[in-house]
């Protein structure tokens, strides 16, 4: 038996076909070879070669967008074949004989590439073997027609797991009942178990059956996002257990740092835009204020505890980045009840304060209002004075991305004109923080800073303080509108100051 | 539903010259007179109101339908009852019921009328007695079908390519 003659009989499209067959099939046929990112054919080309995988990734797009040799380009939509004997360009056999696709080696390729004028020779000479070539073909067709609107579902209704259960389901018949397959949308249902159902498509693509295989393929393209979101909960995992559990000789500093870079490679793994970091001071030791999402649901630990995603991408992927040292927070004391939140926070050394209120917690929550606000200030001041970054978020709580921002309380404004020497205020804005990070675009913005000195007379009383603060919260509110439009923007690096 | 008696209809419409039109129609262009005659008894002409389901997902694919008139949905059924829309179809000649060709024989989808309509139902089993006695004509209409069924497939993965670069949010990579 020939080569060519071995991978045809390995092939599940040639499995009806006799050995007389495929030995007539592999005369036309020669192994051929395609490098990474390399076409093996183009959307609407002539369809003239009938490929059966031997190894290697084919990424299939639906587009003619970046149609090149480049890898990593867009070609829009992709699906991909990694299943050895899996056929790829079967529009050699179907009239108008055009490619319905954009065929790219992900990874190094090698197929068995059959001439389609001779297979369709070879049909008109052996109507026989023509049926069985149709037959094939049609369930191809057939398959790939349920795949797409299997894959309409899960884009409409976002929802890879409805997806998946569909493709289980509309496969009920044919799958072992014994199959793994069907446990994969409980594993999906669970945040805790996603990583099971990935080790067990990944299992099957090589060890299943036919059907198997060939669902589990459809199934990880299915959930490609699935696999970024259970990536990106995996790092969210690790980054909390690097803090709350680090050796008691890593100082609050350095675990700062070590948080801040670890954040950086996770949010490095998604889509964001950050825009005005030439804007930045160029020396540390300034006041940043920015607006406070909520948290996705998605990034709950196991622990109920939610690392907040917005602050973090402050503090990593803007502060970290420029000054090198990540800064320090004003955060809310955690409840008595809130273990998690506690041992995390605890080993950052950040100021606390109660909800709502810039007050320290060093004092006795019963203490008497001035005193608290005095101790806060010089706590933060102290910090700003040390040359650290401090990160308020002045609404005292959190909301979403369409509701931001909340009505601002005084305190950061109020630290803002006590700190000596005068610190910047630099207004950050942030939007889609509260949604899922793998299917939003994550958008900051940085503000012009400014001084109080430059707004408000040094003699301003409280009131004048309070209208001052509730003038800037509109102009800040808009500021939070332009960052939400720059989210749903397309967007060229022209219109960014890169950093 | 309104069946129509496929022989007398046959008569009539052999008669008034109509079935000469339902025989350019998809996939009947490509008999041969013999075997359309053949073929022709078995041929039901069958009317549908407005919300009338034809084809029901995941039902035994027992038939092979060509839509003469009026608009269909195919629609794909949740288990909580949800419908969505995964194709309209509105084409007179395409081909309904396709999974009568495929293993395993099981409608994937269901189709439903939205407007008042017509379609010919030709039961899949006469086709392949046909088809037993001519691989020639059984290559022939399983190629016509494989044609249609692959300019269908490239609409709906237009259809999702538009659907993705019109969300809200495109990917891209991460910039600052």
């Amino acid at each position: 038996m020939s080569a060519a003659t071995e991978v045809l009989a390995g092939a599940p499209f040639f499995d009806p076909f006799s050995q007389d067959q495929l030995t007539l099939i592999a005369q036309d046929a020669h192994t051929t070879h395609f490098e990474s990112g390399q076409t093996l054919f183009d959307l609407d080309q002539g369809a003239d070669t009938l490929h059966v995988l031997v190894s290697g990734i084919v990424a299939l797009g639906f587009s003619h967008e970046g149609a090149t040799d480049t890898p990593g380009i867009s070609i829009g939509e992709q699906w991909t074949i990694a299943d050895r004997g899996r056929i790829v360009g079967w529009s050699a056999l179907v009239p108008p004989y055009a490619y319905n696709a954009t065929a790219i080696a992900q990874e190094p390729v090698t197929t068995l590439a059959i001439n389609g004028v001779t297979l369709r020779e070879l049909a008109a000479q052996d109507p026989g073997m023509g049926v069985l070539l149709m037959r094939q073909v049609l369930t191809v067709i057939g398959n790939r027609i349920r795949e797409t609107r299997i894959r309409r579902v899960a884009q409409r209704y976002d929802d890879e797991v409805l997806a998946v259960e569909l493709l289980i389901e509309e496969n009920s018949e044919q799958l072992s009942v014994s199959s793994p397959l069907r446990k994969l949308p409980i594993f999906l249902r669970n945040r805790l178990t996603i990583s099971d159902a990935f080790d067990a498509i990944e299992l099957l693509t090589v060890h299943g059956d036919e059907i198997e295989r060939s669902l589990a393929e459809v199934c990880l393209d299915l959930m490609t996002r699935m696999r970024r979101e259970l990536d990106i909960f995996q790092r969210l995992q690790a980054i909390y257990q690097q803090v709350a559990a680090a050796d008691s000789t890593r100082s609050p500093a350095q675990l700062r740092d070590d948080c801040s870079a670890a954040f950086c490679d996770l949010f490095h793994e998604t889509d964001y835009v950050i825009q005005g970091m030439d804007l930045l001071p160029d020396t540390p030791g300034q006041l940043f204020i920015m607006n406070h999402l909520t948290n996705d649901d998605e990034n709950l630990l196991p622990n109920g505890f939610r690392l907040t995603i917005d602050t973090h991408f402050v503090a990593g992927m803007i502060l970290f980045r420029k000054y090198g040292q990540a800064p320090v927070r004003v955060i809310r004391k955690a409840n008595p009840d809130e273990y998690a939140h506690q041992m995390y926070y605890d080993r950052l050394g950040y100021i606390y304060v109660y909800r709502g209120h810039v007050d320290p917690v060093g004092l006795a929550k019963g203490a008497d209002e001035r005193e608290r606000r005095r101790d806060f200030l010089l706590q933060a001041s102290s910090c700003l004075d040390l040359g650290e970054n401090l990160v308020i978020c002045p609404e005292g709580n959190c909301c979403d991305t369409e509701e931001s921002p909340l009505p601002f309380k005084a305190g950061a404004f109020r630290l803002a004109r006590f700190a000596q020497p005068e610190p910047l205020v630099v207004p950050i804005t942030v939007a889609n923080f509260d949604k899922r990070l793998s299917r939003n675009r994550l958008v900051a913005q940085i503000h012009k800073p400014f001084r109080m000195s430059e707004v408000l007379a040094p003699d301003a009383n409280e009131t004048e303080l309070f209208a001052w603060v509730n003038a800037f919260q509109h102009q800040y509110a808009d500021w939070v509108a332009q960052t939400r439009a720059l989210a749903s923007r397309p967007w060229t690096q022209t219109d960014f100051h890169l950093g | 539903m309104v069946d129509h008696c496929p022989s007398d209809q046959y008569c009539r419409d052999m008669a008034t010259g109509s079935l000469e039109q339902v025989r350019q129609m998809g996939l009947l262009a490509v008999l041969p007179v013999w075997a359309f005659s053949e073929l022709a008894p078995s041929l039901q002409v069958k009317s549908y109101e407005t919300s009338e389901q034809m084809l029901d997902q995941h039902g035994k694919a027992t038939t092979v339908s060509l839509l003469l008139a009026g608009d269909v949905d195919a629609l794909i059924s949740f288990e909580d009852g949800a419908e969505f829309i995964v194709e309209s179809i509105n084409e007179p000649g395409a081909l309904l019921g396709w999974s009568a060709f495929r293993p395993p024989y099981r409608y994937t989808a269901s189709i439903r009328f939205t407007s008042p309509g017509s379609a010919i139902a030709i039961p899949a089993a006469a086709l392949y007695d046909i088809f037993a006695r001519s691989p020639e004509l059984e290559f022939q209409v399983l190629q016509e079908a494989a044609s249609e069924l692959a300019q269908r497939l490239r609409n709906a993965q237009r259809q999702m390519q538009r659907a993705d670069t019109t969300a809200p949010n495109v990917t891209a990579q991460g910039h600052s």
